[in-house]
């Protein structure tokens, strides 16, 4: 799959130390989309905070006049269930896609916390990430509507890529491959999991039958995680049963820093391009 | 979309299966290479291998010597290399069944009927072309395909559109005979380094190819090259050299000094042409007409407000251009001077004087910028006293404090004593600025937060929402972002004001699920690539952050 394959044949357990991994510990900080979003729901709150109720649609006007600002949603959600428009007239189908326009600022808030959620359950240590970020009454609903067409997003996704099929082989050894695939089942998993605790009946009749489909690509990947790592891997929360040890195949948190751990340093493995050095003042010289 | 796992209970018996088929190819292909060897067609293969022998070690040797120019080293490093194309299926749009057809069967004109959808395709941050992404038309073409220099005319000169993609060694007769004029090895060079280079967005390997080439070759053998890339649609190559040149220094890159007299020379006055096109097309700007007029409705004066603010950046960028142009030259202008060479160094010399019209220009333009907010805080401070209605007041809040700091700083940097335009060198002018800004806070001062705050997250939301960074495709900060505050704040923004990937694919009219996330990708940063997608199956392949369709590049927005 990729040219550091042929590098990454070395027995797992023959760990080495990668030489990157004081860098890789400042990806969530250093993810654009961060920062930024961070610094736009501080401002947001604030406005909140001060603002009567009447004044609210009027932020919504003055946003809504910008087109940078509007954003679509719902579509993976919605597109099974969309009515049959091939012999619907050019009106209606405009009508049907526009629908998907989200504009206003209680959206756009939503998708910053999605973003900022999404972030964290990646790349850092919050066993709740989507609850740690926390929401008012007025983005609650927007905010579960993103999140739950993002979450089914990423399991269609999953559903049609070749990718997860070539990392899941028998006999592959781990790379970062295998560790962003975990990252986004983890990713997967806390969304699902937030939805269940705050999402309405109708979302959660949506979303389940994806968490027993989640629950099997899980297990597919570390399967074969287990199989390289084993007797270097905590199980997180195993289970003694009188048959045997009931193994949990949920993707953890710990699950992933286990992984980073055995995965070979590569240069320039925490993003950008495999050749140069990148300087302090972002130069790219040539080596 | 359906869904293709498969149980897990069953997934190993496919895959032993799949071995299976496997083996079983494995052997019927040896019993076929076999059965050829000594079979009775051995002498009709035997014919075949002899007569491609020839062509396979011809092929063999061009691309030897193919890698081995490209592994020369060049004085520009490009992070982006060509990659192995995504080979997803084109889908025909009468079959796919997400056309929607109408009863008569004919595939209706989608994009023509939605009006709101006449805004896509979404434009490249600053009109270029996709960074190491072949759209298809910009493949080589075959031999026998007609001359096409695309949809849109290319002016002698002008900049080349993007999604204009010209067929390079074109097969009309008038191109090829001025192509067959050249030397032979100035043809090869072309075919075999420069043009490919340039068609795959290898910055260095375009430098590289340009200087062996200009280096090589007579001044007149490149005027005629330049000419007959003119004549082709493509552009001169001095042009793209220069534009190469920019976007490497814009992106930071370090320059390798070590350049040939004429190729430096090829440079430069490649250089000042790309700057007198910047300053003619400024001149154009509403912003550079007289009289100085302000729009009557705030939206189009805070359109104008960001085009004046993206012009300044492009002025940014061009000063550090400049600046590099001159570094490259100011050898060769040494040398000239000590060999008494007046005519290089007046030559040299008019280059120097014709950067500083960059400098004045930009200086108009700031003063020009200046005038209009000053007009534009007097219209703020009416509207905060007459306080006509709570969105009004929101929009004048914003405007009275933005042109407010904008003009504070202006003055500090420009006293009036310094400025040219009239208004701006009256000794009062700065008096009168200070009296609107309190009395225009004194009124508002209820709503000046609010604007703030709303303007300020929406700032920061366009950012996160539309940022491009500077590593894994633009997804991640570098590492001195932790320690540098600018370059944690610093981001490529678009030129023009980006709107979200619609449902409707603009090429096709398909539908089109590609509105996109930023999670979508970070899951896989280390593993980002500039790759290409067509078609809708889905957001893409784990491996692209960036969409190319025929017209358009758009980045994971």
């Amino acid at each position: 799959m990729s040219q550091y394959e042929k590098t990454t044949t070395q027995p797992v357990l023959n760990v080495i130390k990668k030489s990157i991994a004081d860098v890789d510990k400042t990806i969530p900080y250093r993810l654009v989309g961060s920062y930024e979003y961070g610094k736009s729901l501080e401002a947001f709150t604030r406005l909140l905070a001060i603002s009567k109720a009447e004044e609210l649609p009027i932020y919504d006007k003055i946003l809504n006049d910008r087109p940078e600002f509007t954003y679509f949603n719902g579509a993976h959600t919605a597109l099974p269930n969309r009515p049959n428009l091939r012999q619907a007239d050019p009106f209606q189908r405009e009508q049907f896609y526009d629908s998907f326009q989200r504009e206003g600022m209680a959206w756009m808030m939503a998708l910053a916390r999605v973003e900022l959620g999404a972030t964290m359950s990646m790349y850092g240590n919050s066993k709740a990430p989507f609850h740690a970020i926390s929401t008012s009454d007025y983005d609650i609903e927007a905010y579960v509507q993103v999140l739950a067409d993002d979450a089914v997003a990423h399991m269609k996704s999953l559903a049609q890529e070749s990718g997860f099929d070539k990392v899941t082989k028998r006999g592959r050894p781990i790379d970062t491959w295998t560790l962003a695939y975990l990252r986004r089942l983890k990713l997967i998993r806390d969304m699902l999991a937030s939805l269940q605790a705050i999402g309405n009946a109708e979302v959660k009749v949506r979303i389940a039958p994806y968490d027993k489909q989640l629950a099997r690509y899980e297990k597919r990947l570390m399967k074969e995680v287990y199989a390289q790592t084993r007797p270097q891997y905590q199980v997180d929360s195993v289970t003694e049963t009188k048959k045997g040890r009931d193994v949990n195949y949920r993707v953890s948190q710990s699950a992933i820093e286990d992984c980073e751990t055995s995965v070979e340093s590569k240069s320039g493995g925490s993003g950008g391009s495999p050749r140069g050095r990148l300087k302090s003042n972002n130069a790219v010289t040539l080596n | 979309m359906s869904s293709s796992y498969l149980a897990s209970s069953s997934f190993d018996a496919v895959r032993r299966f799949r071995r299976f088929c496997c083996l079983a190819a494995l052997i019927s292909f040896g019993l076929l290479i076999s059965d050829l060897c000594f079979g009775q067609q051995h002498s009709a293969n035997q014919e075949k291998s002899d007569s491609s022998k020839p062509k396979a070690s011809q092929q063999q040797g061009e691309s030897k010597k193919t890698d081995a120019v490209k592994k020369k080293k060049t004085g520009f490093y490009s992070p982006l290399r060509r990659k192995k194309q995504n080979k997803l299926p084109v889908e025909n749009p009468k079959e796919d069944p997400r056309v929607f057809l109408d009863p008569k069967g004919e595939r209706p004109d989608v994009p023509m009927d939605l009006k709101k959808l006449d805004d896509l395709p979404i434009e490249l941050m600053q009109k270029e072309e996709p960074r190491g992404v072949i759209p298809p038309e910009m493949k080589k073409a075959p031999k026998n395909a007609a001359a096409n220099v695309g949809d849109k005319p290319v002016e002698n000169g002008k900049r080349l559109d993007p999604n204009v993609a010209p067929v390079l060694l074109a097969d009309s007769p008038e191109a090829k005979a001025a192509f067959n004029e050249l030397p032979r090895s100035a043809r090869t060079h072309l075919e075999n380094v420069v043009f490919p280079a340039l068609q795959s967005g290898d910055y260095g390997g375009f430098v590289a190819g340009m200087e062996a080439l200009v280096s090589k070759q007579k001044p007149e053998t490149v005027e005629s090259i330049d000419q007959y890339c003119l004549q082709i649609g493509l552009g001169t190559l001095q042009r793209h050299l220069a534009d190469t040149f920019a976007r490497s220094v814009e992106m930071g890159m370090s320059v390798d000094r070590k350049m040939s007299p004429a190729f430096v020379e090829y440079l430069a006055s490649g250089v000042v042409d790309a700057v007198n096109r910047e300053l003619e097309e400024l001149a154009d700007h509403p912003m550079m007409q007289n009289p100085l007029a302000l729009p009557d409705d705030w939206r189009d004066s805070e359109q104008l407000f960001w085009e004046v603010h993206v012009w300044k950046n492009r002025f940014n960028n061009l000063g550090q251009i400049i600046q590099m142009a001159n570094l490259i030259q100011q050898p060769l202008l040494d040398r000239a001077t000590r060999s008494n060479d007046q005519e290089a160094v007046n030559r040299m010399q008019q280059r120097i004087f014709q950067f500083l019209d960059v400098k004045m220009q930009f200086k108009e333009l700031r003063e020009r910028e200046a005038e209009l907010r000053i007009r534009e805080l007097a219209k703020a401070e009416e509207v905060l006293r007459l306080r006509p209605d709570f969105e009004s007041e929101l929009n004048a809040a914003f405007v009275l404090e933005m042109h407010g700091g904008a003009l504070k700083q202006f003055f500090t940097e420009n006293p009036p004593e310094k400025n040219q335009r009239v208004r701006l060198s009256d000794p009062g002018v700065l008096t009168e600025c200070a009296e609107l800004l309190a009395s225009g806070r004194k009124h508002g001062k209820d709503v000046i937060e609010k604007a703030i705050l709303l303007r300020t997250g929406a700032h920061w939301w366009l950012r996160g929402r539309y940022g491009v960074a500077s590593m894994a495709c633009g997804l991640l900060k570098p590492p001195a972002a932790m320690k540098n505050p600018a370059l944690m704040f610093g981001l490529f923004m678009p030129k023009d004001r980006p709107q979200a990937i619609g449902f409707i694919d603009s090429e096709t009219g398909t539908e089109s699920t590609g509105y996109a996330r930023r999670h979508y990708y970070t899951w896989a940063v280390e593993r980002r690539d500039v790759g290409r997608e067509r078609g809708s199956r889905g957001f893409g392949e784990a491996e692209t952050t960036t969409k190319v369709t025929g017209t358009d590049a758009t980045h994971f927005w």
